[in-house]
């Protein structure tokens, strides 16, 4: 009981608030309940996945934590790490994954009112990622959606190959 | 039901025992089917056992409330009585409804690992337990001698009844809060009392005190009219009366069955004080538990037999008269004095299994530190030793009490061959060696699969039918041979059968047809052929038969066992038989890894994959016209792969042919990884890859090491199926270019 009230409470004082972050001079934001931690740059294992935006594993205190480059993943061009740059580390469907940003800058309350559907003129492979605009201080903000970024097409696909793999054939 | 925590855990112990008592029960009703079968009189003592591992079943199925185990245990517990005291007689029919119901029970027992609770099973075993009821009744010699259950039940029923105070109204729940408060403060005082018996059972004066309280519990428990505790008051109480007046004979072990009888009461204290009914769930068989202490000397003849049964010898230092469960493995079954054997939930050992690891991550970042490769850190590097030292110490500690032997996953063996031989209408006997091997759990987890299907083959494919065996001049009952060896950080699983071998042909065969070999082709080898089993798609049987050949094949027996990092490999004698030899790292947590560098990247390469490791120039590597790079050792040709090319997106630059072959085994095969450098030995602890990332081919995890680095730990075996499946036959060719 106790438990849940604290979860409860939790998820009211979560509640609109968002991450903000950036990718070249764009502001990005996002549902602080997923964030566990926002730590600078790491040392960062590469691993030969198919997939470009995976950029490998970080080492976390021990714990393996798995890291993507969020311009790549949005059909940005690649941009070389520097002092500024973050990776927030969050907790998508029990599972950490970090995500690679050019910088945070702060966490802002954004009400559902303020949020406003993306324009629907264009589809491309980015657009599920896209949850809706959002205006404040005269700056607008894109409003992601981090399950279906760290989690939809290449990386169900690269899922599903591995599943395929591990099915046993039956005939 | 909604389960509490505490419920799930206690039915979890239950389903956990009571497998381990069908295990056990199992292996006693194939000794009397052995006995039966060579006319030999059936050995009462097994008759015992085997009466008494469904007493336990039935015990705690009552207490949980499983009426469906109660009532099945029950039965075949009566008839079990009745062929103990002589009433009935053993034979085949009888042993097959053991066994009968030995598979009702499983299939319960799985239902409930699924479910938490009997309600909504499916499975009608009415009729099963209709026909024990019959065999219980029949060769009735009087009439009025039912089974000594049944009377007792009936008797109880009617003593609950009797015992109903005739205005429950005037009962008020104050009154029963009382009760449960005293209660529970005079079992406190029993449990002290009772433990200081069990060091010293003969102390009248804590048998006097233990007597008075469960009489004063009894007692207030029949005014309140809560028949369940007062009856085992009672029945516990004519205990110590006879304890205390000389006339039996407390052991510890029959003391820490009280200590647990006085838990049941205690949990229907617990149960009234929160307005439940006082109900004892498994109060009849508690009261049979008790009634079997009153006649303690008469028992001590039948026990004292039990004990000397062959599969008991690790046992037969506990002196007799004692009710112990035989076999290491229920240990925890026997009434066993705590101090002996704990339980430990696994999760809790997986917990200190990772910490160690952790420990040994931090221990070689220690190691690793700079300020330790100077000279002044000589003090420091002696203690360090010292530490480490008894890091691996824990290490194996921590190991070790995750491992169990394997002679369990062998019992069910034993009963599959039976079940399978007796479907095919062939002859076949198990013969297993080194089953008292440990290995770690999940080990055990992995392999079982593959050796049922393994046996399956042997039986299915291997044996021949009698007749033809006997036209060969062989004996007309096959031999499975199961040898479990301990080589080094590896147990060597070798399955061995004597029936007709691999049939060249009908592989070659089906793999053209399957399309695994280009029509027409036959490798170089024999072996060759005979290793296209492994291949997925491959099913040797001419038509699909309802034993092997549903789909799962050896190529799912080999993916299984390559994922504990072990291996398989066949060798197959015409008419002569087949062996299969799983060989299989003894833990899989924390291995032993030589720590390469190729391109930018780390691998880990489990020691026991490395044969040598060969410094090589340009001068040693040949490029055959194929593009396959081979070294020469000691007139060998060895196929090598370069490290760098096998995840070619993290090594785009420069290749050298300097380097370091190193040379490891898999399969049999012999092949060559070209590193740049080998950055030495390490304790690795295997860590799996994120799940988010899926799978990466070839390797089976990650290992942090001591300078926060993370390697790839390589599976060669994976490694090697993953290359040959990716490049075409004519890129590829691993045929044993060694002659």
């Amino acid at each position: 009981m106790a438990e849940e009230l604290v979860a409860q409470e939790e998820v009211d004082t979560q509640k609109d608030k968002f991450l903000i972050f950036h990718l070249d001079d764009r502001e990005f934001a996002f549902e602080i309940r997923f964030v566990s931690e926002i730590i600078g740059m790491q040392k960062i294992t590469p691993l030969p996945y198919e997939a470009e935006f995976v950029k490998g594993v970080i080492n976390l205190r021990g714990r393996i934590i798995p890291v993507i480059d969020a311009r790549l993943r949005m059909g940005l061009e690649e941009r070389p790490y520097d002092e500024r740059t973050c990776i927030i580390v969050n907790q998508v469907r029990n599972m950490p994954v970090g995500l690679i940003v050019d910088t945070v800058s702060e966490v802002k309350t954004i009400f559902p009112e303020q949020i406003e559907k993306p324009p629907q003129l264009q589809t491309n492979k980015q657009s599920v990622f896209l949850r809706g605009l959002a205006k404040t201080d005269d700056r607008v903000k894109v409003i992601l959606d981090i399950e279906n970024l760290l989690f939809t097409e290449e990386l169900s696909r690269l899922e599903t190959v591995s599943e395929a793999n591990k099915q046993e054939p039956v005939h | 039901m909604g389960l509490s925590a505490e419920d799930k855990e206690i039915l979890a112990d239950f389903i956990t025992e009571a497998n381990e008592g069908l295990e056990k029960a199992e292996g006693l009703l194939l000794q009397l089917e052995d006995l039966l079968s060579e006319n030999r009189q059936a050995d009462s003592s097994l008759i015992d056992s085997l009466f008494r591992v469904f007493h336990s079943i039935k015990g705690s199925a009552g207490f949980l409330g499983l009426t469906l185990v109660n009532t099945l245990t029950h039965q075949a517990e009566s008839v079990l009585d009745r062929i103990r005291k002589g009433k009935l007689a053993l034979d085949k029919e009888k042993i097959d409804l053991f066994f009968e119901v030995s598979d009702a029970l499983q299939i319960i027992l799985n239902y409930l690992q699924e479910h938490e609770e009997e309600h909504g099973f499916q499975n009608d075993f009415t009729e099963l337990i209709n026909r024990l009821k019959k065999m219980a009744e029949s060769d009735n010699r009087s009439p009025s001698e039912t089974p000594r259950e049944d009377s007792t039940e009936s008797e109880q029923d009617s003593d609950t009844q009797a015992q109903q105070p005739p205005r429950e109204m005037l009962i008020t729940d104050q009154m029963k809060k009382d009760f449960a408060e005293e209660s529970r403060e005079l079992l406190d005082l029993l449990e002290q009392d009772l433990m200081a018996l069990e060091k010293t059972p003969a102390d009248v004066d804590r048998l006097n005190s233990v007597f008075r309280g469960l009489h004063t519990i009894k007692g207030n428990a029949g005014f309140l009219g809560f028949a369940d505790i007062n009856q085992i008051c009672h029945k516990a109480e004519s205990i110590f009366d006879l304890a205390r007046s000389g006339k039996i004979e407390l052991q510890e072990r029959q003391i820490s069955l009280m200590l647990q009888i006085i838990d049941f009461i205690g949990a229907a204290l617990e149960a009234l004080e929160q307005g439940k009914p006082a109900v004892i769930a498994g109060k009849n068989a508690l009261l049979d538990l008790m009634d079997d202490m009153m006649d303690l000397p008469e028992k001590k003849r039948d026990e004292s037999g039990a004990n000397e049964t062959p599969k008991k010898n690790d046992q037969k230092q506990k002196s007799a008269g004692e009710k112990v469960l035989p076999q290491a493995g229920t240990a925890r079954f026997s009434h066993q004095k705590l101090s002996d054997v704990i339980r430990v939930d696994v999760s809790k050992l997986n917990k200190l299994m990772d910490l160690v690891g952790e420990i040994v991550i931090a221990e070689s970042s220690l190691l690793n530190h700079y300020s330790f490769q100077q000279d002044e850190a000589d003090g420091f590097l002696k203690s360090l030793v010292y530490l480490q030292k008894n890091i691996r110490e824990l290490q194996d500690l921590a190991t070790s009490m995750r491992m169990v032997p394997l002679s369990g996953l062998f019992g069910k063996m034993q009963r599959l061959v039976r079940d399978i031989s007796a479907k095919k209408e062939k002859e076949a006997e198990l013969i297993i060696r080194g089953g008292e091997t440990e290995v770690d759990r999940s080990v055990i987890e992995h392999i079982s699969d593959p050796l049922i299907h393994i046996l399956r083959n042997a039986l299915d494919h291997g044996i021949e039918a009698p007749e033809a065996r006997k036209q060969k001049g062989k004996p007309s009952k096959g031999r499975i041979e199961i040898d479990v060896q301990r080589v080094g950080g590896q147990i060597w699983i070798k399955v061995k059968d004597d029936g007709q071998g691999l049939n060249k042909e009908k592989i070659l065969k089906r793999a053209w047809e399957r399309g695994l070999i280009p029509n027409g082709q036959v490798p170089e080898s024999d072996q060759s052929i005979y290793n296209l089993i492994f291949e997925p798609g491959f099913s040797t049987a001419d038509k699909i038969t309802n034993i092997s050949g549903r789909g799962v094949g050896m190529d799912v027996v080999q993916k299984n066992i390559e994922k504990i990092r072990g291996t398989i490999s066949l060798y197959t004698v015409p008419n002569k038989g087949t062996t299969i030899v799983m060989k299989i790292p003894l833990t899989t947590a924390i291995i032993d890894g030589m720590l390469v560098r190729a391109g930018r990247s780390l691998y880990a390469i489990p020691m026991l994959d490395i044969r040598e490791a060969i410094q090589t120039g340009e001068q040693f590597l040949l490029e055959l016209i194929d593009g396959q790079e081979v070294i020469k050792v000691r007139d060998r040709l060895i196929p090598v792969i370069r490290l760098h090319r096998i995840h070619a997106r993290l090594n785009t630059g420069t290749e050298t042919n300097e380097g370091i072959v190193i040379i490891s085994e898999i399969a049999g095969k012999a092949i060559g990884f070209l590193v740049d450098e080998i950055l030495g030995e390490q304790q690795l602890v295997l860590k799996p890859l994120p799940k988010y990332l899926g799978r990466l081919e070839g390797v089976s995890g990650c290992a942090v090491l001591g300078n926060g680095d993370i390697a790839l730990i390589l599976d060669l075996g994976a490694l090697l199926n993953y290359l040959e499946a990716r490049s075409s036959h004519s890129e590829w060719k691993m045929a044993n270019v060694e002659a």
